[in-house]
């Protein structure tokens, strides 16, 4: 057999356009693995550089279309760490609220629409919906309670338009949060019945990565607040994370990746969070990880749909929680502006998101750095094909190229978000 | 269920964007399994892993054009659509990446990238109809999930699909909410906006910020003069206008009038 290279085009069934590229040598050994990107670079540390402060949330926003509250609200952070604006207890739980309500919208998609069409043998969600309609149907109802929340606080689905400095330009009133405890509730059983069809699947029985990091928290599931961990014993506040996490280039993809500064490649996203903040969710959530004999730390990412599940029956748990908890008062903004520079972290739905600003004395954004999860996990991905290719090398060709889009798909990677500041020339 | 054969055939493509325009094409939930019984999804890639070639009935493009592959590839689904329609800012004009337009392309590089020589794109990014003759538009930073089932449903019965020419703030009146400018004197850009969101903005206490871009023949002098009444200064003015939407033609050269500017081609 030739020297021959294996190709995926065009990746489907995940946001952006990548691809993968295999060069396999005469034995078919596996000499390289890569994730091409040859989605076009969009600048927007650049473009929100002499803007106020108070106008790159809407900006920076549109970096992503499947998690834009997640960039809104990491941005938000970190300006008002600058401006030294304390936000009350109400704000910070709706924004929680906000947050989860993306992982209920985008793991909502991922889990129904893009993943779980491989573990069933289809290649959409419409012909697995021929043959499953109950189960697409709860799926389909779990999103849509996701993007109902995320639009109820925030107006619309995608870019939201409410959230500001210190907080909401309008809060909802208490009746409303009401009738979103009862279709929080509603939905439940849906959560519960998906997690536990998938998680019977079967899967690979595989182990990729051991390095995990994501915020955590001592009294909850990491979200906006608390030290991004990694199980290997790194403890970092917003301000120490480029301290310890690195962006490099590879010459084969002209690429921005990230790793730890001690060479480590790691994983960030629902697994990695559900590995390290296990104790964190909800007891639902652990009460049926433990029925379906779900360990952690589990280190096969095949089994990062299941995580997305364990989160989605969190997510509708906590919220409920939260919801339950804010009492609704009406309250002013106000800050001044200040000179000054911070950084912030929070969990998107597809793991760590890192902002870095620095404002002028009149407010004007001198310096713009956001490090996307996606961005993080790239190495990772690519990791992943190195180890699993050799594997199944004897395969035909058709069949190895599904294997590796599935093992790309396990971490739901986001590239337009990624490629806010990556690129990968095509030719 | 209509046999496949007899179904409208639809694509829909991704270029310079974030995915939010597509994004509510799976947001439409239970209407998208109905829409799979009247439509023949025959190629989307965020969705479907069996994509089939042209060519197409009717194709939605999303994103704008920013490198020679864009334009490689706007050239070709062109080709293989009847109908071809841009959806959202990007689409349309170019979206919030076009802020590019208005400055140094290799500046912007140097400030992201460690190694600026290795990237490759345009200085612009613009709409599709500047590289392809397009046939319609859906407008919204991000597009309305109704005007993309109303844009769908109006293919399948060979109606016009219906283009608002109205303005947000009259959306705005229509709801009775309390004017932002009159009561609170805040510069919001309903009344030179094009409708389509339902005056969200307004309706959650907020200005206007055009993210449908431009109304049909907006007044954009007035609404001008109107920011220096409430006391904006010309920068501020222009900062406005050239925000999430900032590649329209009305918006571009309100601000070309006041602060004239190169503009890279």
């Amino acid at each position: 057999m030739c020297p021959s290279q294996l190709k995926v085009d065009y990746l489907t069934r995940v946001e952006g356009e990548g691809g993968i590229e295999l060069d396999l040598d005469e034995q078919r050994r596996l000499l390289d693995a890569r994730v091409t990107i040859f989605e076009p670079p969009r600048f927007f540390e650049g473009i929100v550089r002499g803007r106020r402060c108070e106008e790159i949330a809407d900006i920076i926003a549109r970096i992503c279309g499947l998690c834009p509250v997640t960039y809104q609200l990491g941005t938000l952070l970190a300006i008002e760490h600058i401006l030294g604006v304390e936000v009350s207890r109400q704000v910070r739980l709706l924004r929680k609220v906000f947050i989860l309500s993306q992982y209920l919208g985008s793991h909502g998609i991922h889990v129904f629409f893009l993943a779980l069409p491989d573990y069933l043998g289809y290649d959409n969600i419409f012909e697995m919906a021929r043959e499953h309609r109950d189960l697409v149907n709860r799926g389909l109802r779990l999103k849509k309670l996701g993007n109902d929340i995320t639009s109820f606080l925030g107006a619309r689905e995608v870019h939201p338009v409410t959230a500001v400095i210190g907080g909401f330009t309008k809060l909802p009133p208490r009746s409303m949060l009401d009738d979103l405890i009862i279709q929080l509730k509603a939905r439940q059983e849906d959560a519960q019945a998906a997690l536990e069809f998938v998680a019977r699947l079967p899967r690979p029985a595989w182990v990729g990565g051991r390095v995990f990091g994501a915020l955590s928290h001592p009294a909850e599931y990491g979200l906006d607040e608390g030290r991004w961990c990694t199980n290997d014993g790194l403890s970092l506040s917003a301000e120490e994370f480029t301290g310890y996490v690195e962006e490099y280039q590879v010459p084969h993809s002209n690429a921005l990746r990230c790793r730890l500064k001690n060479g480590a490649h790691y994983m960030v996203g629902p697994l990695a969070r559900v590995n390290l903040n296990f104790e964190q969710l909800s007891a639902e959530a652990r009460y049926a990880a433990g029925r379906l004999n779900l360990c952690v730390p589990d280190y096969n990412p095949f089994n990062s749909i299941v995580a997305r599940l364990l989160e989605i029956v969190h997510a509708i748990e906590t919220s409920i929680k939260y919801l339950e908890e804010i009492e609704v008062r009406q309250e002013s903004l106000s800050y001044d502006i200040r000179a000054g520079a911070a950084a912030s972290l929070i969990e998107a739905p597809r793991g760590t998101l890192y902002h870095h600003f620095r404002i002028d004395d009149r407010g004007f954004v001198q310096e713009a750095n956001i490090i996307a999860p996606t961005t993080q996990n790239l190495s990772r991905i690519e990791q992943d094909l190195k180890e699993l290719v050799p594997q199944i090398a004897s395969e035909q060709d058709a069949n190895i190229a599904r294997a590796c889009e599935v093992a790309v798909r396990n971490y739901d990677p986001c590239i337009s978000c990624a490629t806010h500041c990556i690129i990968k020339s095509r030719s | 269920m209509t046999a496949q054969a007899d179904k409208l055939k639809m694509a829909v493509f991704k270029f310079t964007s974030c995915s939010g325009c597509q994004t509510p094409f799976l947001n439409m939930e239970t209407e998208i399994l109905d829409l799979a019984d009247h439509v023949d999804i025959a190629c989307f890639a965020m969705a479907s892993s069996a994509t089939r070639p042209g060519p197409y009935d009717l194709t939605f493009v999303e994103g704008g054009i920013s490198c020679e592959e864009d334009v490689r590839r706007i050239n070709m689904v062109r080709q293989e659509s009847k109908i071809l329609v841009g959806i959202g800012n990007c689409a349309v004009y170019g979206g919030p990446q076009a802020l590019r337009n208005f400055m140094s392309l290799e500046d912007l590089k140097r400030t992201v990238y460690p190694q600026p020589d290795l990237i490759h794109c345009f200085p612009t990014c613009k709409g599709i109809a500047d590289y392809v003759p397009v046939d319609g538009f859906v407008n919204g930073c991000p597009v309305d999930q109704g005007h993309l089932q109303d844009y769908i449903v109006s293919v399948l019965l060979g109606k016009s699909p219906e283009v608002s020419s109205r303005s947000v703030c009259l959306e705005c009146k229509m709801k009775e909410n309390i004017c932002l400018i009159v009561a609170e004197g805040v510069a919001c850009m309903g009344v030179v906006t094009g409708a389509g969101c339902g005056a969200l903005c307004p309706s959650f206490d907020r200005g206007c910020y055009g993210c449908f871009g431009p109304s049909a023949d907006p007044n954009l002098n007035s609404f001008a003069n109107l920011c220096r009444e409430l006391g904006l200064t010309e920068d501020e003015i222009n900062r406005k206008l050239r925000c999430i939407v900032n590649n329209a033609k009305a918006f571009r050269e309100e601000v070309e009038r006041h602060v004239p500017q190169p503009v890279k081609g």
